[in-house]
């Protein structure tokens, strides 16, 4: 599912003394199945344009189209927009609250309208895709599942909405090393399997060089880069004058290069650091 | 010189109900032990589950062991006519920002601490003052927290904890709900308050804040697999691997360059060093 | 959004009512609210009028501030007028089929009026010149001497400040977890009463469960910070009254023996 965003413009707290311009003629698209990054310093607009993504909140001016449905079109019923669009917020194991986590992972899909064997069918599905025991787990209390645990629950609610875009906002947040792997895991599995386009809103430079198609960088409200990673992360001074920091296989290019400036910097995993290392080392031998 | 923290065959043992009803005992914390002498820089690194944020709650008589005993200055955590004493000795940062605040003015909050001691009213001023000055949060001093962000709220909390004069600061976990920046700001309090000499325990599971440490505690299953210098650790692959964590990017760039041939120290650590064993083998 | 709601109406201003002792404003209050009462004349409330207006002026507490604590309770005013109005039985104003409007009943009820009006406009004063923490701690005090009664003042002034504190993160909690809910296509604005209870339970779960959490980390971090009750606690910010609390005390005196003495004068 494609979403085309154009000339977006948002501004929260209007008529009160802390008005403030949440989004900028905000405009990019996204093609079905691409796989995008959202980042930007805290306070930027990236929260408020992944809630503008799916009708939570409503722009002052601009448009939103996600495949056919033009979503600012007030006559657009939102449960059907919400269906399409699934946001998984930060810490989303704080919005449990059904007796089993079968339960809870139906709540979504019934709001709109499933039920029976279908119903059954999504929540079982979407519980194994998150790597979870179906089994073990669908009678459980969530309250009594570990951090990780939970939050592949509340990630799961979302997913059995059968959701064409999934747009997470920090999802590794909190998380140790461990589960951090995990989540990044699961979400190359649903894109991978579901072919879901894909949102992600991260601090994680690297996780985004591994994952991402395509960068978004939000400075202020505007949209100031739209890119590749190595586009966008070739662009460290600016990156850096907003506060934002690059894979950390990158950074460490960048030093090295100070002292080997020969050397190609635009690296974003630590492999295609270590070749370029390597290919520099053996050139300047010859 | 008394150690200012001494653990001694530290177990916490409780009881899990599991869903069917049948209870088993979890060894939390099994059989640690451990010093640590006046102004070090502890950290002490592990999985969630290692137990790690378990045995913080023992420096300061949060919690009791099962068995075994926790010796602050001296005083034995058993012992209730010390707890108060310990618990001044021993300052604590939590991991959640907010959910430590206890005030709506942030320099009401930094003086609980000192209130709390019954320390004269002209002392904790002159205390609240300086712990947000050493935080770098003066300015802010008459905000209500939930303006502030989760860096600056943990910088609050770590003042209240400097307020009451501590020797000894444990950290449990404090940069895990930050942001880059914030984590970036704490971990640089963090060091500064080592230099000033204060001891400091360091709980988390980012190896990038555990390699500035003098010392490296690796715990796994609620015990103590690896105690030595971060330099040592860190020079040793298996281990790394054997404690299930991320390695450093240092690190891992390292090892790769070793794997593609190249002849790269095992000792190199830092970013300084790897730029410079890379330029020395041009 | 919820972040907008600014909690008790306290206007920032450095006049000499905010810089009185929170202690004398709610006895104040306290005295104010029985003069109301005690008042049984228009010209009495003159009075009251009269003290209320300087009292406004010497605050410089904007009168628009003043005006909206009225706005909650407009509805409340309405009705006590127009009960009061049609209720009473003596000279006859006005009549139409089965409603009489006599001159006792519009006396009455403009009374009714007034005092509700007084009394909102005077109390709503504590809340704009005094803030919240200062409120508590100066409940704390007032409380203290029935601490031999077995009054838990250190507590409940402890509770009502961290109550305090928490709310506005509760409210951005509450707004979170709406979203979330809203984003699993939780509606909250349809359906009827009972649908719409329902309808929050999966805002209240996650909220109470939520609140137990802050409460669990809170106690531990008070306890690592050794709090162990009011016994031997001290306070950076010792409040003491000053001259001028003594010399508002003293006023507020005078003006209870004139309210008295009117109730005793053939006033209108």
């Amino acid at each position: 599912m494609s979403i085309t965003v154009e000339n977006l413009t948002y501004t929260y707290s209007k008529g009160l003394p802390n008005e403030t311009r949440a989004l900028e003629d905000v405009s990019f698209q996204l093609e079905p199945g691409e796989f995008a990054a959202v980042i930007g310093h805290t306070g930027s607009g990236k929260s408020t344009l992944m809630q503008q993504l799916n009708g939570l909140l409503r722009p002052d001016s601009g448009k939103i189209t996600v495949g056919e449905v033009c979503i600012t079109d007030p006559s657009n019923k939102m449960t059907e927009v919400r269906r399409k669009v699934g946001l998984v917020f930060q810490y989303p194991e704080y919005q449990l609250f059904e007796e089993t986590v079968a339960k809870d992972v139906a709540f979504g899909p019934k709001q709109v309208g499933m039920t029976g064997e279908e119903l059954d069918r999504v929540v079982e599905e979407s519980i194994r895709l998150t790597g979870l025991d179906y089994e073990e787990v669908k009678e459980r209390s969530p309250f009594e599942l570990s951090g990780g645990q939970k939050r592949r629950v509340a990630i799961a609610g979302v997913l059995a909405m059968k959701p064409e875009i999934l747009i997470l906002d920090e999802p590794t947040a909190g998380l140790d090393p461990s589960a951090h792997r995990d989540v990044l895991e699961l979400i190359r599995r649903i894109h991978r399997k579901e072919r879901m386009t894909i949102l992600l809103v991260s601090h994680n430079m690297g996780d985004i060089a591994e994952l991402a198609d395509r960068v978004l960088v939000m400075n202020r409200g505007k949209l100031v880069m739209n890119g590749t990673p190595a586009e966008v992360f070739s662009r460290g001074e600016p990156l850096w004058e907003m506060g934002l920091g690059l894979p950390p296989a990158t950074e460490f290019m960048e030093r090295l290069k100070d002292r080997m400036p020969g050397i190609d910097a635009a690296q974003l995993s630590i492999e295609d650091a270590a070749k370029e290392i390597c290919r520099y080392l053996k050139g300047r031998k010859k | 010189m008394e150690p200012i923290i001494r653990v001694e065959n530290l177990t916490f043992e409780y009881r899990k109900v599991s869903p069917e009803g049948t209870a088993t005992s979890f060894r939390a914390v099994d059989g640690v032990t451990f010093e640590v002498p006046s102004g070090e820089f502890v950290a002490v690194l592990g999985m969630n589950g290692s137990g790690k944020s378990t045995l913080a709650k023992h420096l300061n008589g949060l919690l009791l062991p099962t068995e075994g005993e926790v010796w602050i200055e001296g005083m034995n955590t058993r012992e209730d006519d010390h707890i108060w004493n310990i618990r001044s000795t021993v300052g604590m940062v939590f991991q959640n920002p907010d959910n430590q605040i206890v005030s709506s003015v942030v320099e009401d909050d930094v003086a609980f601490g000192p209130e709390n001691l019954g320390v004269d009213p002209a002392e904790i001023r002159r205390r609240v003052d300086e712990a947000l000055q050493a935080v770098g949060m003066y300015e802010q001093r008459l905000k209500a927290p939930h303006m502030l962000s989760g860096g600056q709220k943990q910088r609050i909390a770590i003042a209240g904890a400097i307020a009451m004069r501590p020797k000894c600061i444990v950290f449990d976990e404090p940069t895990a709900m930050l942001d880059p920046k914030g984590r970036h700001q704490v971990m640089d309090i963090i060091h500064r308050l080592h230099e000033a000499g204060i001891t400091v325990i360091l709980i988390t599971h980012f190896m990038e804040e555990a390699m500035q440490a003098d010392r490296l505690i690796v715990m796994k299953d609620g015990r103590i697999t690896d105690d030595m210098p971060p330099r040592d650790f860190f020079a040793d692959r298996e281990r790394i691997q054997c404690a299930g964590l991320e390695m450093p990017t240092i690190i891992a760039l390292r090892e790769e360059l070793i794997r593609l041939g190249l002849p790269v120290d095992a000792s190199v650590q830092t970013e300084e060093e790897l730029i410079e064993a890379i330029c020395q083998l041009q | 959004m919820i972040r907008d709601i600014t909690l008790g109406q306290y206007y920032p201003e450095q006049s000499v009512i905010h810089r009185l002792d929170a202690r004398t404003k709610i006895l104040g209050t306290l005295l104010y609210i029985i003069e109301i009462f005690l008042v049984n004349s228009f010209a009495g409330f003159g009075l009251v009028i009269l003290a209320l207006g300087v009292l406004i002026g010497i605050s410089r507490v904007p009168v628009r501030f003043i005006f909206k604590g009225l706005k909650a309770v407009v509805f409340i005013i309405l009705l006590t007028f127009v009960l009061n109005l049609f209720m009473f039985d003596g000279t006859v104003l006005w009549h139409w089929k089965f409603l009489t409007i006599t001159y006792e009943g519009l006396y009455r009820s403009c009374f009714m009026a007034l005092r509700l009006i007084l009394l909102i406009i005077g109390t709503s004063m504590l809340t704009l010149t005094t803030k919240p923490m200062e409120l508590t701690d100066g409940l704390e005090k007032l409380l203290k001497p029935f601490n031999r009664f077995g009054l838990p003042s250190h507590e409940i002034a402890l509770m009502m400040s961290i109550a305090l504190r928490f709310i506005p993160t509760l409210l951005e909690e509450t707004d979170k977890i709406m979203k979330a809910q809203q984003a699993r296509g939780a509606d909250f604005e349809s359906g009827n009463l009972i649908q719409r209870v329902k309808n929050m339970i999966p805002i209240l779960i996650p909220l109470f469960v939520g609140s137990f959490r802050i409460a669990q980390d809170l106690a531990l971090a008070m306890e690592a910070r050794c709090y162990h009750g009011g016994v031997g606690r001290t306070r950076m910010k010792e409040i003491v009254f000053s001259r001028r609390d003594w010399v508002a005390g003293v006023l507020l005196a005078v003006f209870l023996g004139i309210v008295i003495a009117s109730r005793w004068m053939p006033l209108p």
